[in-house]
């Protein structure tokens, strides 16, 4: 291919091109060709445009401040500018454009002219704000809640301890009088309120998670060894055991990722199948730019149809006198997982055990 | 039949049918897994099969493990025979308009109720759905 033929080829390309105004400027930025992407993007036919200034396409702010000529300027001296801001189109309605401007030079490095390359961003930066905006918005709601929950669950505590103080009350002064009906009647009030006085507490334990949030290097190791701990007496009743080695350390939220390994640890030590004393093995492999953490147990499993059910705040599987708790544990590692970038998920044999697993990716 | 996971509310609930004066037996089961086994005879009622069938059921909805709603899904499988003639109440704490929505869109449900259960729910049911008396509940 001759090099006639090389040239008309990209001439072609260059007017072909729909996406990106590629024009090109004489040394005091007047318009010497234009393209179907100018066209397309600025809105103006070729006969209309070519021999004006580019300054036409800037706003009428800019056009004072003379930001066009510097952009000139910067080409001349640095090679090239690149900007990024509203123009104007033939209409008057404004886009967002990306533009770069490149001094060309003869043989003897005379400036003699500028390509001019556009693009329409308008699209991307409206969605970039939308997200903004989003965020912003997420950020109140998030408040809102907090002080509501906090509010409620002060305002639920009075009545409630109201309640309970005269059922003790009733109890000591007037107890003998109850025959045994009345006792139990007292009794389940007062395991009632009780037990409510826990679900506040445990609803205000979940809206603060991650309240305070501090980043630490987390020797999982020592986190696990110190959690086995301060449960040996659970160990020691349960004559449970646990494995673990050559666990990692992570970048994660101390307190939190305690919580978390409690929380899974807890569970292994109270489902536990009857008669078989608690095993449980905690593994890791790294996983995308983290870790995937196993936790797996022998006990009484789960049916895949609560798979998922489980990890929702206040969810039980049995009734209460068969295991006590209110059915927030998973809901809190699962918010903690989430916390981590990562998440929390379970695998089980019903009667033979489950594996508990979760990532993080901080 | 009243299927509900808290037993006082059981009993709560148990007392007050007692004190309409109607005759009727009341069967109070903790959970809606066993309540599907009595009505199936199988699992737990497989050897001893229940002599009589629910006029009335009040179900729960928030119950561990097998909620209301799950039940309802299983309940709707049973065969003609095994539902004939029970009349099915939700009965619950729920203040969500979308559940109430649901239930009384829900063929097999009869209508919705919040609790407590109050004597004249009762006596408004039974008059509602059943001429002659009543049978076990």
């Amino acid at each position: 291919m001759n090099d006639e033929v090389k040239q008309f080829r990209l001439l072609n390309m260059v007017e072909e091109i729909e996406d990106y105004a590629i024009l090109l400027l004489d040394e005091n930025g007047n318009i010497e060709n234009w393209n179907k992407g100018a066209e397309k993007i600025k809105g103006y036919k070729a006969d209309e445009i070519v021999g004006k200034n580019f300054r036409v396409f800037y706003t009428d702010e800019d056009q004072k401040n003379q930001k066009p000529e510097s952009l000139i300027e910067t080409a001349k001296n640095k090679g090239k500018a690149l900007s990024e801001g509203w123009r104007v189109r033939k209409d008057g309605s404004q886009f967002w454009g990306s533009i770069v401007i490149t001094a060309i030079h003869d043989t003897q490095g005379n400036i003699i002219g500028f390509t001019k390359v556009t693009r329409d961003l308008t699209d991307k930066m409206l969605a970039a704000e939308a997200v903004q905006q989003h965020l912003h918005e997420l950020q109140l709601k998030n408040k809102e809640l907090e002080q509501f929950v906090y509010i409620a669950s002060h305002d639920l505590q009075e009545p409630l301890l109201t309640v309970s103080s005269f059922v003790e009350l009733l109890k000591e002064e007037y107890g003998h009088l109850y025959d045994e009906e009345g006792q139990l009647y007292m009794r389940y009030i007062n395991e009632a309120t009780y037990r409510m006085r826990n679900l506040i507490k445990d609803l205000l334990d979940y809206s603060h998670i991650g309240r305070e949030k501090g980043i630490e290097q987390v020797d999982v190791n020592e986190l696990i060894a110190n959690i086995v701990d301060d449960l040996d007496q659970r160990f020691e009743i349960t004559g449970a055991q646990i494995s673990f080695n050559n666990l990692p350390i992570v970048t994660a939220y101390a307190t939190e990722l305690r919580q978390l390994f409690q929380n899974l640890i807890t569970n292994a030590l109270k489902f536990h199948r009857k008669d078989t004393p608690p095993v449980i093995e905690i593994s890791a492999e790294p996983y995308k730019r983290g870790w995937k953490f196993y936790i797996k147990d022998n006990g009484i499993g789960i049916e895949p149809q609560y798979y998922e059910k489980i990890f929702l705040i206040f969810q039980r599987l049995h009734n209460r006198d068969d295991f006590v708790g209110n059915g927030i544990g998973l809901a809190n590692c699962k918010k903690i997982a989430v916390m981590h970038n990562g998440d929390i998920s379970v695998e089980s044999v019903s009667g033979e055990g489950s594996v508990f697993s979760f990532t993080i990716e901080l | 039949m009243l299927i509900d996971d808290d037993k006082p509310t059981n009993l709560i609930h148990k007392k007050v049918i007692e004190k309409t004066g109607l005759e009727v037996e009341i069967k109070a089961l903790n959970s809606a897994q066993e309540a599907l086994e009595f009505l199936t005879c199988t699992g737990k009622y497989e050897y001893n099969p229940p002599v009589s069938k629910p006029g009335i059921i009040f179900l729960d909805i928030n119950m561990p493990g097998m909620n209301g709603w799950e039940f309802m899904e299983a309940y709707q499988k049973l065969s003609d025979s095994q539902k004939a003639r029970i009349v099915v109440i939700m009965l619950t704490t729920s203040l969500n308009n979308s559940d109430r929505e649901r239930a009384l869109r829900n063929d097999n449900i009869t209508t919705f109720y919040h609790k407590p259960l109050r004597a004249n729910m009762v006596m408004e049911l039974v008059n509602q759905y059943f001429e002659s008396g009543t049978g076990p509940m």
